[in-house]
C-alpha cells in the first residue's frame, strides 16, 4: 500500500515539473495567461528581441478589450513577426508591397504581425486592433469550415 | 525472448511514429500523399506540413492541384543551391517527375505555401509538355498567397 502512495506521488512530482517546464518553455518563446488558458507562439524576431513588444500587445488587449483578449486566446496559437505581402489585382512582385498591420493568414490559428513595428511608424494600439480583428476572422473561417 | 521482442517492437513503433510524423503527408480524403526528405536545412518538416495544411482549408483548389502533381517535396537547398525559394527538376534516370525541392525558411508558412504551388505549377508544366513559364507560376503563387492572407484595414467600416 505504501508504495503505491509512494509511485503515486513521485508520478505526481513528475507530472508537475514537466508540466511546469513545459509552460516556462513556452512563456519563454511565447505569451502564457493560465487564467484565461491563453498559450501563443511568437515567432520571427532575431534572438526574441521584439518579442516583449507583442506581450506588451497582448496585455494592452487584455486590460482594454477583455471580450476581445478572450477571442484572440480562443482563436490565435501563433504570431509570427514577418512581413505579409499585399497584392493589387495584377498580383505582380512588381506592385507588391508590405502589410502595415500584418495578416491572419485562412486555414490556420496563425497571424502576422510586422516586425519592428514602431520602427515602420505602426501603434501598438493599431497592431492590438488588428489582433482583435484578425482573431474574429479566424473564428468566422472556422465556423464556415465546420458547417 | 520475450522480453527483447518487447523492446524490439517498442523501438519500431517509435521510430514508425517519428518517420510518420516527420516525413509523411498523407491525406486520403484528397487522395494527396507526399513523402517529405529529412532536411539538414530545418531539422523538421513542420513548415512544410503546415503549408499544406494551410493550403488544404485556405486555398482547397491549389491543395488538390498540389496534390495531384507532387508525390515527393525535398525540403533541403534547392536544385543544389537556392535558399528561400524553390525550384523543379525535369526527371532524368527514371526519377519521379513528381518531385519539387522547397528551402524556405522554418515556420514561414506562408511564402512556403506559395513555393509549393508555384513548384507545383512546374510539375504541371512538364506534365503537359508546355515551356517553364515564370510567370505563370509566380502569379499562381501570389494569387495562392492573396486568398490565403487576410488584412485588416483600420479605415474600413
Amino acid at each position: 500500500m505504501k508504495r503505491i502512495i509512494f509511485r503515486g506521488i513521485w508520478l505526481i512530482v513528475i507530472v508537475l515539473v514537466c508540466g511546469g517546464a513545459w509552460l516556462g518553455w513556452r512563456a519563454m518563446t511565447g505569451y502564457v495567461d493560465i487564467g484565461h488558458r491563453c498559450v501563443i507562439d511568437i515567432s520571427g524576431s532575431i534572438a526574441g528581441t521584439s518579442d516583449d513588444e507583442i506581450r506588451s500587445i497582448l496585455k494592452k488587449i487584455k486590460s482594454n478589450d477583455p471580450a476581445g483578449y478572450v477571442l484572440v486566446c480562443e482563436q490565435i496559437d501563433h504570431i509570427r513577426q514577418a512581413h505579409c505581402p499585399v497584392f493589387d489585382e495584377t498580383l505582380s512582385v512588381n506592385t507588391m508591397q508590405w502589410s502595415s498591420t500584418g495578416c491572419y493568414l485562412r486555414g490556420s490559428h496563425m497571424v502576422y504581425l510586422p516586425p519592428q513595428h514602431s520602427s515602420i511608424g505602426v501603434s501598438a494600439q493599431s497592431l492590438a486592433a488588428a489582433l482583435v480583428y484578425y482573431a474574429g476572422e479566424s473564428r468566422d473561417f472556422w465556423q464556415g469550415v465546420s458547417k | 525472448m520475450s522480453h527483447k521482442l518487447r523492446n524490439i517492437s517498442i523501438a519500431l513503433v517509435v521510430i514508425g511514429g517519428f518517420i510518420w510524423w516527420q516525413y509523411v503527408y498523407i491525406d486520403s480524403g484528397a487522395s494527396c500523399r507526399i513523402f517529405i526528405a529529412p532536411s539538414i536545412l530545418e531539422f523538421n518538416n513542420a513548415t512544410v506540413k503546415q503549408g499544406l495544411h494551410l493550403l488544404k482549408y485556405g486555398d482547397p483548389e491549389n491543395y488538390a492541384f498540389v496534390c495531384q502533381r507532387v508525390h515527393y517535396i525535398n525540403p533541403n537547398f534547392a536544385c543544389g543551391g537556392t535558399v528561400w525559394g524553390g525550384c523543379f527538376r525535369p526527371p532524368s534516370n527514371g526519377e519521379s517527375g513528381k518531385r519539387i525541392d522547397i528551402s524556405t525558411s522554418n515556420k514561414d508558412v506562408l511564402w512556403t505555401s506559395s513555393i509549393i504551388v508555384h513548384e507545383s505549377c512546374h510539375v504541371s508544366q512538364f506534365e503537359e509538355s508546355r515551356s517553364y513559364d515564370e510567370q505563370e507560376c509566380y502569379a499562381r503563387g501570389f494569387a495562392s498567397m492573396h486568398l490565403i492572407s487576410d488584412h485588416y484595414n483600420p479605415l474600413a467600416p
